[in-house]
């Protein structure tokens, strides 16, 4: 990546020694390095009080830190997940329309959706769910994803007061915070030679700070430790571990012994199985995710690898501490059981039988499904009426794209759920598109519609989908001839985006590509019924207890 | 199963049963004495036969032809009922059903309200009009019902239609770039419209083989080559899907270093290359990429290409192996598989081509059809 360029938004440009003023943990760093690698690489902002510093989804690549004032950082984009219904006309459902609209989990709880009280954003505060807005002040260090990883801005930051920070490229926050080794595939395919930092003392001065004000509001996050009190949290805060993990590095591996328990505090983790065929990725978690409490509960070997998609930070419980907990608690250790037994039994039941082939076991994913959009190729003359209609009924957005994995003779339209590697998870600021058990993908009320995900999704089954919403915006008068000035608080219709997934349009006896289809190519089918026969043959091919019981294949009344 | 089914059998016995009678009426009104005495028509229903053999002037002739005339606004409807997809006023798949049955069963209905006659030069170009309609529709039905097949057994890994002219632009820009290896200084696009190559990765001659480019296409062949789900890695997109952003900033104003992550190809990283190139081999595949790939490649009319001929193109990469060192052949299979994706392309674009070109001749005929009978029915119900 020997063309990457970076981009410091106007501000002050700032020379090394100013910079040392601003950052003094920088003395640390040998001067030649820092006249070699430091100049023009901050510059220094000064924000009047409501002015934004950057707005949640843009593209970025620096980090900030604040020298004095403080910021609020919050989340705008409505807390919502898009939700289609069809509309009754005047002439009954005869000339209907889909409608869709926003709502939130509270009032349309959807299965499997998370019961998360934080929101994990690119720094190292949590908004809460209910009201996502936290204050960050003097001396801590925002955007650091951002800046390592390019992910898009997770939150909107405002300046509360008066502000002065510093805006600073990689090479910076690499000195100050070390940098990150990279992966050995990464250094066989770049050619520049990377200056090497060890870190500085700054890195210590924010573990401190993140030890002392976020962790126990991390650690009360994590639902299983929503019942200990306060001693104990104290005692697991003075006890764990800040670990960092550079790209690529494993954390925990398939058939290991189970020694801890993790909490992610920044980066992403990819949960993969190796099976044969080639690697499966389960999921990638984010900031405010936790894993390994399977190996430590059940006393058995870890069932999966992680490793660190990029640089990640994890909060280590040792299994000692993990186990005094379930000692002292045992309504935790219920619920843990519980919810580890359900884990278990869902990874037991994905566990492919010795013999099949990874393929296979992907195909029996589809069979999964509750419902699945197929085009039959042998009918379909790809006349695009199926697309047409898709986005004349979700207001100009189609959610169908006629390419897609094939089995059979059908093309299977709505096949996110088969992905090895699930990419539309991997650059998400704030973590809020995963996979559900069955490997669909769901995309939480905390989407703040930056549109990674469905610029990654191989297969463009991911669309972003515009919403009219009416957005507190405030506007800075400057009072005449030096008088203090004033705001003013207007209501204004603004657009929101909301990532979102084909939901086959189930609230419809026949959706709206399949009531448009001229040829009976496009059916939407419930796979169990419509591959009966397959899954049979499937089953008994293998042996597998995890195909359910077949029933006829059908050829009609797919809808 | 295909376009016609089983769904249709019901439409066929409506249709032959509907001409049947249609015959019998005629027969029975205009030429009796052909009946059996058991068939003859019930006195209610009888006429006199035309004294000028004006069928379509009486009344059994113009209740054919009228009938004849709804159904032909009723085909016409069809374009008017795919254009509003979202009105549940029967699928789409129904619609097309009776469009089909209702104008085959207008072939008898015409010719009986014609009287096996052409009559004047008007009635005579409407039949004209209304066999090229005819013939357009059974000529585009049958391709409707064979071609998909065709076309799924043929084309492997299809992609959207639209997207063909941005998967060609990659392939030219994947090739020019692996000529730009072997040549430092590059040399003028041969294609306008493809994407520029990235300076990321050039290698100069004399250095090592450069990393397999697979990695940054994602043609549906590339993702095709596992049955499910995507091989493409969280790493090569992450890499990949960086670059956009960046070219459009402006350049910092000190060298700063590159972030850790780069580009990570598709499979394991390739191993080391021997250090030592092949200039013959190189010189090689470079006058294979200048004068065969990158033209073919960018071409409008592949099939008119040399390499646009499978045996032809199979032969040349063979030959070329052979030609070079061990080292160089993985990436003379990439070359080969460019050019298969291009040879997949052009088929689909023809075989898209086949498909629906003739309802460029269907449609706007049916609707001078259409006018002209109009006026047709018009002239010859008030004017006469």
């Amino acid at each position: 990546m020997a063309d990457v360029v970076e981009k410091l938004t106007t501000g002050e440009p700032l020379t090394v020694d100013q910079l040392i003023e601003y950052l003094p943990a920088l003395k640390e760093i040998p001067r030649a390095q820092l006249d070699n690698w430091a100049k023009g690489a901050a510059v220094l902002h000064r924000y009047r009080k409501g002015e934004i510093v950057c707005e949640e989804g843009e593209f970025g690549s620096t980090a900030y830190y604040i020298v004095s004032g403080t910021v609020d950082i919050f989340i705008h984009n409505p807390l919502a997940h898009l939700r289609t219904n069809p509309v009754v006309g005047m002439f009954g459902r005869s000339f209907k329309r889909m409608r869709s609209f926003l709502t939130s989990d509270q009032t349309d709880l959807r299965p499997e959706a998370h019961q998360r009280k934080f929101i994990g954003i690119d720094a190292d505060v949590d908004l809460p769910i209910n009201r996502p807005l936290a204050q960050l002040g003097p001396g801590e260090l925002f955007g650091e994803m951002t800046c390592r990883t390019y992910q898009p801005r997770s939150a909107t930051v405002q300046a509360r007061e008066p502000c002065v920070m510093v805006e600073m490229l990689r090479v910076i926050l690499d000195m100050l915070v070390g940098n990150r080794t990279p992966s050995d595939v990464t250094k066989a395919t770049t050619k520049v030679k990377m200056p090497t930092f060890k870190g500085t003392s700054f890195k210590a001065e924010l573990e401190k700070k993140y030890r002392e004000r976020s962790l126990n509001n991390h650690l009360r996050s994590v639902l299983l430790f929503a019942s200990l009190d306060d001693e104990f949290i104290e005692h697991l805060r003075q006890h764990v571990e800040l670990v960092s993990y550079n790209q690529n590095q494993i954390i925990c591996k398939e058939g290991d012994e189970a020694d801890a328990f993790y909490l992610i505090r920044s980066g992403m983790v990819r949960v993969s199985n190796a099976l044969p065929g080639g690697e499966m990725v389960r999921t990638y978690l984010s900031r405010g995710d936790y894993f390994g409490e399977i190996g430590l509960l059940r006393s058995i070997k870890r069932t999966a690898t992680c490793a660190a998609l990029d640089a990640v930070d994890v909060v280590k419980i040792p299994a000692a501490d993990f186990n005094l907990m379930l000692e002292r608690f045992p309504q935790v250790r219920q619920q843990i059981e519980a919810v580890a037994g359900a884990r278990l039994a869902a990874h037991e039941q994905k566990t492919i039988p010795a013999g099949v082939h990874l393929d296979d076991f992907l195909n029996q994913g589809l069979f999964e499904a509750q419902n699945l959009l197929l085009i039959d190729l042998e009918n379909c003359t790809r006349c695009d009426a199926c697309v047409r209609a898709c986005a004349t009924a979700h207001d100009g957005v189609s959610r169908l794209l006629r390419d897609g994995l094939r089995y059979e003779h059908f093309l299977v339209a709505t096949a996110c759920r088969s992905c090895r590697d699930p990419l539309c998870m991997t650059q998400c600021p704030v973590g809020s598109i995963r996979r559900k058990e069955n490997l669909e993908i769901i995309i939480e009320d905390w989407c703040i519609g930056c549109g990674k995900c469905a610029e990654l999704c191989p297969y463009g089954n991911i669309n972003m989908h515009p919403l009219e919403v009416t957005r507190e915006v405030k506007t800075e008068i400057k009072g005449k001839d030096g008088a203090p000035s004033t705001f003013k608080v207007e209501q204004k219709k603004m657009m929101a985006y909301k990532a979102n997934t084909c939901d086959l349009c189930t609230q419809l006896s026949t959706p709206s590509c399949v009531y448009a289809c001229p040829h009976d190519a496009a059916k939407r089918v419930d796979p169990q019924r419509f591959f009966g026969d397959a899954i049979a043959a499937q089953s008994e091919l293998i042996g597998a207890s995890w195909a359910t019981l077949p029933q006829r294949y059908e050829t009609h009344h797919t809808h | 199963m295909r376009i016609i089914n089983r769904a249709h059998l019901p439409w066929f016995v409506f249709v032959i049963a509907a001409t049947v009678f249609a015959i019998w009426l005629y027969v029975g009104n205009f030429a009796p004495q052909n009946l059996p005495a058991a068939l003859h028509l019930p006195d209610s229903l009888q006429q006199k036969p035309p004294e000028n053999h004006r069928v379509g002037g009486t009344p059994l002739g113009l209740i054919f032809g009228t009938i004849a005339l709804s159904i032909f606004v009723f085909a016409a409807l069809l374009g008017v009922r795919k254009k509003v997809v979202l009105w549940r006023v029967g699928t789409v798949q129904r619609w097309l059903r009776a469009h089909i049955w209702l104008t085959l069963l207008t072939i008898p209905l015409v010719i009986l309200h014609s009287g096996f006659r052409l009559g004047g030069p008007m009635t005579t170009l409407i039949i004209v009009l209304y066999l090229v309609v005819m013939a357009s529709g059974i000529y585009g039905l049958v391709l409707q019902h064979y071609m998909p097949t065709a076309m799924m057994e043929r084309l492997p890994a299809e992609s959207v239609y639209e997207q063909i002219p941005h998967i060609r632009a990659q392939l030219v820009a994947a090739a020019t770039k692996m000529r730009d290896s072997f040549r430092p200084v590059p040399l003028s696009k041969p294609d306008a419209g493809a994407p520029a190559p990235s300076a990321e990765k050039t290698v100069t001659a004399g250095s090592a083989p450069m990393a397999s480019t697979a990695a940054e296409l994602s043609t549906p062949t590339a993702r095709a080559k596992t049955v499910v789900g995507s091989t493409i890695t969280a790493e090569t997109v992450a890499a990949a899907e960086r670059k956009p952003e960046q070219k459009s900033a402006a350049p910092a104003a000190t060298p700063i270093p590159p972030p850790a992550v780069a580009q990570t190809p598709l499979k394991p990283a390739p191993k080391p290359a021997p250090p030592a190139t092949d200039a013959d081999s190189e010189a090689a595949l470079l006058e294979l990429l200048d004068r065969q790939i990158i033209p073919y490649l960018s071409v409008h009319r592949g099939d008119r290409m040399l390499l646009g001929n499978a045996r032809f193109s199979e032969d040349t990469f063979r030959f070329v192996k052979l030609r070079v060192t061990e080292a160089y052949r993985e990436r003379v299979e990439e070359m080969q598989s460019w050019c298969d994706e291009r040879r997949m392309l052009d088929l689909q674009l023809k075989l898209h081509h086949w498909l629906h070109a003739w309802l460029f001749v269907h449609a706007p005929v049916s609707f001078l059809l259409l006018m002209l009978v109009f006026w047709h029915a018009f002239v010859t119900l008030f004017k006469y």
